[in-house]
């Protein structure tokens, strides 16, 4: 197995409440690795983990040992904004700068210095044809990324995440406010993207983990209960509060 | 904690796969007490209850497809309706098979119940008895009921061999055609008794994998 990610014994506080109870994983590299599990349950308390988005919250201490790549992701002299480049991130609501199609995308390499047109004209073309959006807003580069459909702007945040060729895609629940068509639009993509990139999926849609990914992990009041082959874990789970959450017997 | 929906569908799904083996078992019972009665009109009557029986596949089959849309399940409850699904084809055969064996005994009308026979019927006692505890194992996700019914299998093969051989000697030093028929016709039932025995090792065989996600090789 490819590991991208390795998680040892990994403990999260905010404040005196501990939300992740001493948990281990290794995601595998382009795989699609899914967290499903009921609301509180540390899902997306995790992913976030994974590119150092809870080092913005004050309270919140983290202990275990984080490895991306090999390298410990948590050490004093790991820079946190190359982690970010590495490791992009998609929400759950669609989060377009409001500016032109074309300066979303282009926004991050300008920020790594990016200057010249022509590359810059790659990178947003090739960015959007990844994302499967190019042949929709090609003719309209100019003309703000707030008029675009949500299932459209929520691919332009995936090419504008595209746009700074990360190794790992995190997403944290990016259809659950989408429509049905915009749904599997998206869930097809993530299934084409895994050939280049490592996605990991927070879901609250059972079936779509049982569709999309290739591993799947079941969260629990901070716990990791089951962590497996998605195929495995859905047909035949080990745990009975798995079986119980994804028959819906859980309560 | 239960999933009404879920838990109500199956339930009603269970009923009517209970209500098919009730069809199946009174076909199987009528089937040996029309092989030792040679009473033909019962023996009519297992033909046209195999069109209830097959009426009955079509409706759970129905069933099974509705709950998968409606339900989408997963885990056991997958494994179960998926299950149930296979169980019904075996239990559609049995129901063929029953109307076959009635059709065979036509042939045996002209001749007197014998050694053969009894131990035809002895073997189809049996062999309902295997297909019974099968569905009830399959009902109560009873394991050891469901390895008890595969393990038999081995003793129902091997008194169906025992049987052909019988057979086949009595066929060697006979020379009339009648009684030649007649033996070929209790040859083909007595393999068809070891093909029911067979329905109910597979059926035995789903109540594992529903149970323990297991394929029994």
């Amino acid at each position: 197995m490819d590991a991208i990610f390795e998680l040892k014994n990994i403990n999260l506080y905010y404040g005196q409440t501990q939300a992740i109870k001493g948990i281990d994983m290794t995601i595998e590299r382009n795989k699609v690795t899914a967290f499903i599990g009921p609301s509180g349950c540390g899902k997306s308390t995790f992913i976030r983990i994974l590119n150092r988005m809870n080092d913005l919250i004050p309270e919140c201490k983290i202990d275990g040992n984080i490895e991306f790549e090999g390298q410990n992701a948590y050490a004093k002299d790991y820079d946190v904004i190359e982690l970010r480049t590495k490791v992009g991130m998609v929400f759950q609501k669609p989060n377009p700068f409001p500016m032109s199609i074309y300066d979303n995308i282009a926004y991050g390499p300008r920020c790594q210095g990016v200057k010249n047109k022509a590359q810059l004209d790659e990178i947003v073309e090739q960015s959007l044809r990844r994302s499967a959006l190019w042949d929709e807003v090609k003719d309209r580069m100019k003309e703000s990324a707030m008029g675009l459909s949500g299932g459209q702007q929520q691919r332009l945040c995936i090419a504008r995440t595209i746009a700074m060729e990360p190794e790992v895609i995190l997403m944290d629940e990016p259809t659950s406010a989408l429509d049905p068509i915009a749904t599997q639009k998206i869930e097809d993509l993530i299934v084409e993207l895994k050939e280049l990139y490592t996605i990991v999926i927070v879901t609250h849609n059972m079936q779509q983990a049982a569709r999309i990914s290739d591993n799947t992990a079941f969260f629990m009041l901070g716990e990791l209960i089951e962590f497996g082959a998605t195929d495995k874990l859905f047909a035949t789970p080990q745990n009975p509060k798995t079986e119980e959450y994804i028959t819906g017997r859980f309560g | 904690m239960a999933n009404i929906k879920i838990d109500a569908d199956l339930s009603g799904i269970y009923q009517s796969l209970g209500r098919m083996m009730t069809l199946v078992d009174e076909a199987i019972v009528d089937m040996i007490m029309a092989l030792k009665k040679r009473d033909l009109k019962l023996a009519e009557r297992v033909m046209d209850r195999d069109e209830q029986i097959n009426a009955m596949e079509i409706k759970i089959d129905h069933d099974c497809i509705l709950f998968i849309a409606r339900n989408q399940p997963v885990a056991k409850d997958l494994r179960t309706v998926a299950s149930v699904h296979k169980i019904l084809t075996d239990l559609e055969r049995i129901g063929d098979i029953t109307a076959d064996v009635c059709k065979a005994i036509i042939t045996l009308k002209e001749f007197a119940y014998s050694e053969i026979d009894e131990e035809i019927v002895a073997l189809a006692e049996d062999v309902r008895k295997m297909v019974g505890d099968s569905v009830r194992s399959f009902v109560n996700e009873d394991l050891k009921g469901a390895y008890d019914v595969i393990e038999y299998d081995d003793t129902i093969d091997q008194a169906y061999y025992r049987l052909k051989d019988k057979i086949v000697l009595a066929l060697k030093v006979q020379t009339d055609t009648m009684q030649v028929n007649s033996l070929v016709s209790q040859l083909t039932i007595a393999k068809y008794m070891e093909k029911l025995a067979d329905h109910a090792q597979n059926i035995s065989e789903w109540i594992i994998f529903t149970v323990s996600g297991e394929y029994k090789a």
